[in-house]
């Protein structure tokens, strides 16, 4: 595979473990520097990643960028990832139910963070250790040495896959918090109602 | 009063409005159909080549049979010899018993007439896959035959000899005349007494270009030989005298049975020509007979009907005999009944409208006469209890080949017909004359073979029976039909009684026809239409206890089984009672009594397929209760149900809620009698275990405005009722998030509610402001997202409304149809076992199914579980969904049209009206323009409840799935059709799933046993160490089927790159080690093929390519899709 760099983003290729019933896969990463309105390509401290794997977080991202570039430490992880059993959902615009049923005194924008579908956002501590994990990515995709050990991208932990995931799931909501939940979210509602009329 | 006199206008009015509103529909439809019926016509018609080829073959055979020479005189042994030393090997078709010496001489002269006879002569010959015939009748010169020689089968013998003279000339000349033909013996219309030359054109090795070769066309010819008209006093030839003098003990000439099938033979082989001048003279006088005939073939045809005795003895040649005696008159004072201006359509309609209201074998009969003078046929109020339409001329009935029961067979045909072309609100045409129905294990309820071979009747075919039935088959089946309609009475609306193979065609080097090799071969086959309102019945009740007489012939036609009982009701009455099993107390009986009247054991060797079928339904851990139909409506149905009212009426009189529940209204496949599974109490891994049911309140304007603060609030409502369930002893409840709503995830809630009988339920909220609120979104959104909103409305349609009006139409349904729920529960473990399951909603499931019960054309309502589901199978093969809509009438009002006030658009009026019915036929075509090859929608179901057409079946199933579920019905529909008997591998076959037709396959296990968690009976076990679930558990995690949702997160993760299917009811496929199950996986064509432009937000796993694209990085996927299934993945295979 030659291709190191797409448009403006590197290419990170890491292996992904296999099972006794698969064999390891090649996945790949397409970094970039995270710019957005408010924050300027020279201020930015964050790394956007297109095509994250499965169940990507916090954890294995850390377990990535210590194992590329030790020293870049990471602050947070947001994403995004692709979820929609009856493949209806269209993630490449923003709607809101509670806004379209009644723009006066609709929910704001329920999503929060505006990544797109299967892209994250990984931020670092400070500016640097970004530039160090970027650089170190760079090198590691251009150094054509084939004794260079790829990254491994470690998908899930045993306790995170199989049995252990999925006996007993169900949405079972806790009956005292759903109360105070509903509870606070009418209040805001009708404080929306009264501040319109 | 006043009042009164608008009563009387009312009616009035009406009875107008009605009368225009009938003509205009008949008028519209009548055109319609005028342009169908030309278009098959003319598809239909012959070729012109091949009928001016054919006028050739003809003249060159009419020449070759006036080269012919006389024959000496010959006696019996003369014309033995005669043959034998013949070049051509030729036997005589002496019918039996084979004469062994005869006081009088046979002879060949040329025939005093020769004519083409039959639909070619009349020019309404159709074009017929299995090939066209010409009729040629050649009459036998008066001299030849004596008044006398219709006795004891001289004139056969004469006619015998005659055509098997014919047939040694004509192969030796036919080199010489350049007519390379091949020639058989073939009995007319299966008529063993009457043999006929059937001649096939049999071009040679090295042909010259003199040679005539015709077998590029289809057609053959077949040559009759006939008696002239009159030669016999027809008189001493009918139906009630006996011709056919034997010898048997201590029986007097006198006491001798008639003869009827003999006498008719004879009768018939002297009138060829003389219908051929009537139906011809027909034909001449009404310009549209020549199509209304071809309309009567075709529809005889499509329902397996022909002149053929094992074919019901009714076809092309009865059918026009029948209209031109009705343009003659056939009322009942004589009056016409077809008028010669009328359309084919009227013609075809008015005499299956006469088939249909007349009874021509109880109660009356018509009579004609082919006289071409006396222009008069009458419908007589006496019958013969045989089928009868008399030609006084010939002294012939004409439905001499027809039994009671075929000609039962043919007016159910034509009361369905009937009904189909009264039809005003759609086109009924390819019901009528398209569709094949004369499939036999399609076509009865209930079809049952017997090896002919293994019934030990010889000796009670005595001479008597041999006179009366001429064939041992025609007894045996005659037999068969007498002991069964006198078993089954009720039960059944038809029995069919049949030989299977009947050989046709056979050398003219043998007399008849050679014995099937292995006569095991030959079978009688029993085809039962059931009523299902009886045919489940575990008890067969006789007369009272006091009607001795009766009793003593009830006891004696049952046997041990008669028995007396006393009934509730305080009557005592001879009685048999019938086990139920999982076969048809109506199978069951059967098998007793044909036991005991035609041959001992012989149920041992009986093929019944219907009770394979109902094998197949899962079986349940818990038993049903004895009073309950384990078929039909198993108790636990009930069961369930009566839980769920008691749950309703805490709900409904709960006093801590700020509003009154208004309603509670079931949406529940189980709560109709129709889930997969059996519901049984604690088994909480079967995937339907919580019944769904939509609750409303009294009307409010307090509802919030706004649609998260309604689903807040209808939460809050929610809790309310969670709260006081749970205060009830023996309940628990819980709320869950619902997140069946695309963009409202973790917002909708619903309360699931577990009952101390073992069963759980499930509540939602609706309101009277949710749909304003939908709507009002979809208004709101812009062009973009228009799409996206309205897939939301739909969503929640689907789930708070029209799940409540299918469960309440349905409901209705499966009790008006005892074996819908069946039958709709084994198409659903057909689509399980085929892995289709999860792409349906059991409500497209169940609009399907549903439709050959309430528009069952050219069937009748299915009466077995077998039937039915083979019934869908056949449907679902041939529905070209991408033309054609399924419109359904889920009204289901079953009444006769014309019974009630002779009007049917007053009974309309609860049913999809014309209006209705145009009006979801555009929405059809509107939605077609925009998506003509269905990549968004493949099924178009529609119903008065959802004329949109596409509730069920947007953003759900896929072309895909859509084009599998057509190719493995097909397939499916052609295994059965072909092979009559169903074994057991058969059947295995069209169950299990062809996995390497997938791109990939997960094999899953649970690491618990799934099967009695689901309800469902463990196999292989003893039966009492089955213990039947006691309680929840206490823990959660114990809930589910854990296989589940891991295929629920499979699919929520990959279903834009790959359409993925697994078994829903994983309790059903456990194997030695456990449940198992399959995830299988086909990637969609349009994401995984190919490259594409590099996108952030590309929605799928990709990699680079050399040329600075991207491409789906399937070995990503599937690496990241078997991690996830961890411990619970036992293999993976990846076939494509």
């Amino acid at each position: 595979m030659a291709i190191k760099q797409l448009r403006e983003y590197t290419v990170l290729p890491v292996l992904l473990p296999g099972t006794r019933n698969i064999s390891k896969a090649w996945h790949y990463l397409f970094i970039k520097k995270h710019v957005t309105k408010d924050e300027a390509e020279s201020k930015t401290r964050s790394l956007f990643i297109v095509n994250i794997p499965v169940g990507a977080n916090f954890n294995n991202m850390k377990r990535l960028m210590s194992q590329v570039a030790l020293g870049a430490n990471i602050e947070s992880f947001q994403a995004c990832e692709y979820y929609d059993p009856d493949n209806v959902i269209n993630y490449n615009m923003d709607i809101n139910l509670s806004k379209l049923s009644n723009a006066d005194f609709g929910e704001e924008n329920l999503r929060d963070n505006r990544i797109p579908v299967g892209c994250g956002v990984v931020t670092f501590l400070d500016r640097d250790g970004m530039n160090l994990a970027l650089s170190s990515i760079k090198k590691l995709v251009m150094s054509s040495k084939s004794d260079c050990k790829p990254p491994e991208w470690e998908l899930f932990t045993d306790k995170e896959t199989g049995s252990s995931r999925y006996l007993g799931v169900n949405n079972r909501l806790n009956a005292g918090s759903l109360s105070k939940d509903v509870y606070s979210s009418m209040k805001a509602f009708e404080k929306r109602e009264h501040e319109v009329e | 009063s006043d009042g009164d006199s608008h009563r009387s206008k009312q009616p009035k009015l009406t009875a107008q409005d009605v009368q225009v509103a009938r003509e205009t529909a008949e008028l519209f439809k009548s055109n319609i159909f005028k342009l169908e019926i030309d278009e098959l016509v003319h598809v239909l018609k012959l070729k012109d080549s091949h009928c001016k080829l054919m006028e050739k073959v003809l003249h060159r055979l009419y020449d070759m049979i006036q080269e012919i020479p006389a024959s000496d005189e010959l006696s019996l042994e003369d014309a033995n010899v005669y043959f034998k030393q013949s070049a051509t090997k030729v036997s005589i078709p002496f019918p039996d018993p084979k004469p062994t010496s005869l006081n009088y001489k046979f002879k060949y002269e040329t025939p005093e007439d020769i004519s083409l006879v039959g639909s070619f002569g009349l020019k309404t010959g159709i074009q017929q896959p299995s090939g066209m015939s010409i009729d040629v009748a050649l009459t036998m010169p008066h001299e030849l035959l004596q008044p006398k020689d219709y006795m004891n089968y001289r004139a056969l013998y004469k006619r015998a000899f005659y055509l098997a003279y014919v047939a040694e000339h004509l192969a030796a000349l036919s080199e010489e005349k350049h007519l390379p033909i091949k020639l058989s013996y073939e009995y007319a219309d299966g008529d063993v007494l009457c043999p006929v030359i059937k001649v096939q054109s049999s071009p040679s090795d090295s042909p010259t270009d003199k040679d005539v070769v015709f077998d590029h066309t289809g057609f053959s010819i077949k040559l009759y030989v006939g008696f002239p008209l009159g030669i016999f006093e027809a008189k001493k030839l009918l139906p009630d005298r006996n011709c056919i003098r034997v010898k048997a003990e201590e029986v007097d000439v006198k006491d001798l049975p008639p003869t009827p099938l003999y006498n008719s033979s004879i009768l018939s082989s002297g009138s060829y020509t003389c219908f051929l001048k009537y139906l011809y003279t027909a034909k001449k006088t009404a310009e549209s007979f020549r199509d209304a005939c071809v309309l009567g073939k075709l529809w005889l045809k499509q329902r397996g009907f022909s002149s053929d005795i094992n074919e019901g003895g009714f076809g092309h040649f009865e059918f026009v005999t029948l209209m031109a005696a009705l343009l003659e008159g056939g009322g009942e004072s004589g009056n016409r009944i077809l008028l010669h201006g009328f359309s084919s359509y009227q013609m075809f309609k008015a005499t299956i409208r006469y088939l249909s209201i007349q009874d021509l074998c109880s109660h009356g009969h018509l009579s004609f006469s082919s006289l071409l003078s006396e222009h008069r046929s009458v419908y007589k109020a006496n019958g013969f209890d045989v089928p009868t339409i008399f030609d006084k001329n010939t002294k012939l009935n004409i439905l001499w080949k027809m039994t009671p029961s075929s000609y039962n067979m043919l007016r159910l045909y034509a009361n369905s017909t009937l009904e189909l072309l009264n039809d005003v609100v759609r086109d009924r045409f390819p019901q009528t004359f398209i569709t094949k129905a004369n499939n036999k294990v399609l076509k009865y309820d209930i079809f049952i073979q017997i090896p002919l071979s293994e019934i030990n009747q010889e000796d009670s075919f005595g001479p008597l029976e041999k006179i009366s039935f001429i064939t041992f088959e025609t007894f045996v089946c005659s037999k068969i039909f007498k002991i069964l309609s006198g078993a089954l009475r009720n039960r059944v609306t038809q029995i069919s009684v049949s030989v299977s193979s009947t050989s046709s065609l056979w050398p003219i080097a043998h007399r008849k026809p050679l014995l099937v090799r292995n006569q095991k071969e030959k079978y009688i086959d029993i085809g039962l239409s059931l009523d299902p309102a009886e045919s489940e019945k575990k008890v067969t009740k006789g007369p009272l206890h006091s009607q001795k007489a009766e009793g003593e012939k009830f006891s004696s036609f049952w046997g041990s089984r008669a028995q007396v009982r006393r009934y509730k009701d305080g009557s005592i009455q001879y009685s048999c009672l019938w086990t139920a099993s999982s076969e048809s107390p109506t199978v069951t009986i059967v098998k007793y009594i044909l036991d005991l009247h035609l041959t001992e054991g012989i149920s041992s060797n009986m093929i019944v397929n219907s009770s394979n079928f109902n094998l197949l339904l899962p079986r349940s851990l818990t038993l049903s209760t004895a009073n309950s139909h384990p078929l039909v409506m198993p108790s636990h149905f009930q069961q369930l149900r009566s839980s769920y009212d008691d749950l309703c009426k805490i709900v409904y009189h709960m006093t801590n809620l700020p509003l009154t529940v208004k309603s509670i209204l079931p949406a529940s496949s189980a709560l109709r009698g129709m889930s997969l599974l059996l519901p049984v109490p604690f088994a909480i891994a079967n995937p339907d275990f919580f019944n769904e049911s939509i609750v409303q309140f009294e009307t409010s304007t307090r509802w919030p405005d706004e649609i998260m603060a309604l689903e807040r609030t209808k939460t809050a409502f929610l809790l309310k009722i969670n709260e006081s369930i749970n205060k009830h002893k023996g309940y628990s409840s819980f709320l869950s998030t619902d997140n069946e709503i695309p963009y409202l995830k973790d917002v909708v809630t619903s309360l699931e509610v577990l009952t101390p009988e073992g069963y759980g339920f499930k509540f939602r909220i609706l309101t009277e402001r949710d749909e304003t609120l939908y709507l009002r979104s979809i208004e709101n959104a812009d062009t973009r997202q228009k799409q996206a909103v309205t897939d939301c409305y739909f969503y929640f349609m689907r789930k708070y409304i029209g799940c409540v009006k299918h469960h309440r139409a349905f409901s209705s349904l499966v009790t008006r149809y005892p074996f819908f729920g069946p039958t709709v529960r084994l198409f659903k473990q057909w689509l399980e076992s085929q892995l289709l399951y999860p792409h349906f909603s059991e409500e497209l499931i169940e609009l399907i199914a549903v439709k050959c019960f309430i528009d069952p054309a050219p069937y009748s309502i299915p009466g077995s579980v077998g039937t039915g589901f083979l019934r869908i199978l056949d449907f679902v093969s041939r529905w070209n969904w991408r033309e054609d809509a399924l419109i359904l009438d889920l009204s289901g009002d079953s009444e006769d049209p014309d019974a009630t006030t002779g009007s049917y658009i007053d009974k309309l009026s609860g049913k999809l009206t014309v209006q209705e019915y145009q009006g979801i036929l555009e929405n059809f075509k509107k939605l077609r323009k925009e998506d003509p090859s269905g990549t968004n929608i493949q099924f178009f179901v529609a119903s008065k409840q959802d004329p949109s057409g596409k509730l069920w079946s947007c953003n759900n199933l896929g072309l895909p799935i859509a084009s599998r579920l057509t190719a493995l019905s097909k397939a499916a529909i052609g295994l059965f059709t072909k092979s009559v008997q169903f074994d057991s591998s058969l059947i295995m076959l069209v169950f299990t799933s062809a996995l390497k037709d997938y791109d990939f396959v997960i094999k899953v296990k649970a690491p618990m046993n799934l099967r009695a968690k689901s309800g469902v009976l463990p196999i292989q076990k003893f039966k009492n160490l089955i213990r039947p679930l006691t309680q929840f558990p206490g823990d959660p995690s114990q809930y589910g089927d854990p296989l589940q949702s891991y295929f629920a997160e499979l699919k929520a993760r990959y279903s834009n790159v790959a359409i993925l299917s697994c078994h829903r009811y994983t309790g059903l496929y456990d194997t030695k080690e456990g449940c198992s199950n399959v995830i299988t996986g086909i990637f969609n064509p349009a994401v995984a093929r190919g490259e594409k432009k590099f996108r952030a937000n590309i929605g799928f796993n990709i990699k680079p390519t050399e040329d600075e694209h991207v491409e789906c990085n399937r070995e990503s996927i599937l690496n990241q899709m078997v991690c996830l299934g961890g411990d619970l993945v036992v293999s993976f295979e990846k076939y494509h």
